[in-house]
């Protein structure tokens, strides 16, 4: 099945459930006003079914709008992360399995303006939405381990030329929090950021503050990522900031096994131990 | 200064039920340690929030320390099972951005440890001495 044939099957179950009643409003892509790139759609009557598109470019990460429309029937056309995003917020009692229809897509990855797939998308192992209630597309298989470009990078790197690598990502930090705003997961009412009693992150341009912003993210996302890109596809200042994630990701892959947005009924990595789990952090 | 050693400022968060009484047996014991050590006491190693070990770094602290009971002991049950995740992924995190792997160390030590508790502090003091001031991590003004 092919982008075309994927948009009209998809178009016509959203059709389908807006016609029937089955749900008040269908989250899905619309074709955006610039560059060729798809923009959220909220879609709530069947005339405008045909504005859904479903194409290389529908890179948004759409589980975060479904956090905004809590309590409302809502339909979300998901490609295979926001499908695992949607899971790991019903894990997080965000909103129950039966207020959400999931037009889950296969996804073979998104590409960026210049038609080049996204360092995500490249290493992406789960093309298939794990959970759904339609699907839309052939199934592909899941993908094997790889290591992403960056990362391959700063794995052969000494500790100096990483540390002079990331301060010279962090350097370009505006806190514009573009980052958070597109992370599914930021979804605190209040953000440490925002808080100033007590206040976390000073108002200034220290590279320290900048720093600290990120890793607090990360850390506040740690265990529970799917690691979509979001926050590095969003940032207008081009920080890399994904392979901080994947990092983070990987580790709880492989010291507690742990997928983010797999399972239903599997507690996320760090709100969960074992008696027998890793030691190599303390010193004995 | 200059004619004298450096003499580190170490931060060590410690529960308290085990680590914080493991460090006063160590007093009431009369066993010697480097008074590098900064003691801050919090009710388990689980309430200590990441950004703590790095507000810590970023404000001048030359090392951390945080040290709670034992897994299994924990006077909260799981406490410190949490912390065990939280801390080993920050730990590989830091390490990863290229901040030095014994500048942040993660003990545990029980209320009966008074001597385990003196030998961290040397280990983590000398480790500390070793690595020298701290570049990495901290605020433009606090150089």
């Amino acid at each position: 099945m092919n982008w075309e044939q994927q948009q009209q099957k998809m178009r016509d179950i959203a059709s389908e459930l807006l016609t029937n009643g089955k749900v008040d409003m269908i989250i899905g892509y619309e074709q955006a006003s610039v560059n060729g790139k798809a923009a959220p759609a909220f879609i709530t009557s069947p005339e405008e079914i045909q504005t859904l598109v479903w194409n290389d470019k529908c890179e948004n990460m759409l589980a975060k709008y479904a956090l905004r429309y809590k309590g409302k029937q809502i339909a979300i056309v998901a490609k295979a992360c926001d499908a695992r995003a949607i899971v790991g917020l019903m894990v997080e009692h965000q909103f129950p399995r039966e207020q959400i229809v999931i037009i889950g897509m296969v996804c073979p990855g998104m590409t960026d303006e210049r038609g080049r797939i996204y360092e995500s998308c490249q290493v992406c192992r789960h093309h298939n939405p794990p959970v759904y209630d339609h699907f839309v597309g052939d199934a592909m298989e899941e993908g094997e381990y790889k290591l992403s470009p960056t990362m391959a990078k700063i794995d052969a790197m000494t500790p100096d030329e990483r540390w002079a690598y990331f301060t010279s990502q962090m350097k370009k930090c505006i806190r514009c929090y573009s980052c958070r705003q597109a992370c599914y997961l930021c979804y605190c009412n209040k953000c440490f950021v925002d808080r100033n009693q007590p206040r976390w992150v000073a108002r200034t341009t220290d590279l320290s503050d900048n720093i600290y912003y990120h890793l607090g993210r990360i850390m506040h996302t740690a265990g529970r990522c799917v690691q979509c890109g979001a926050c590095e596809r969003v940032c207008p200042m081009d920080l890399k900031i994904w392979y901080l994630a994947q990092k983070v990701s990987d580790d709880c892959k492989e010291l507690y096994d742990y997928d983010a947005g797999l399972m239903l009924d599997e507690k996320p990595a760090l709100a969960d131990y074992r008696l027998e789990d890793s030691q190599k952090a303390f010193v004995d | 200064m200059n004619e004298h050693e450096w003499e580190p400022k170490i931060v060590a968060f410690l529960c308290n039920w085990c680590s914080y009484a493991g460090a006063d047996l160590a007093g009431t014991s009369r066993i010697q340690y480097p008074p590098n050590v900064r003691v801050i006491r919090v009710p388990c190693s689980g309430r200590v929030n990441p950004l703590y070990i790095i507000r810590a770094l970023q404000e001048g602290a030359d090392g951390v320390l945080v040290s709670g009971c034992h897994p299994g002991d924990c006077h909260y049950s799981t406490g410190n099972m949490y912390a065990r995740r939280k801390f080993t992924v920050l730990k590989s995190l830091l390490e990863y951005v290229g901040v030095e792997p014994d500048r942040v160390q993660f003990s545990w030590v029980s209320a009966s440890e008074g001597a385990r508790f003196a030998e961290v502090i040397t280990q983590v003091t000398e480790d500390i001495k070793r690595l020298g001031k701290p570049t990495r991590l901290v605020k433009e003004e606090m150089r």
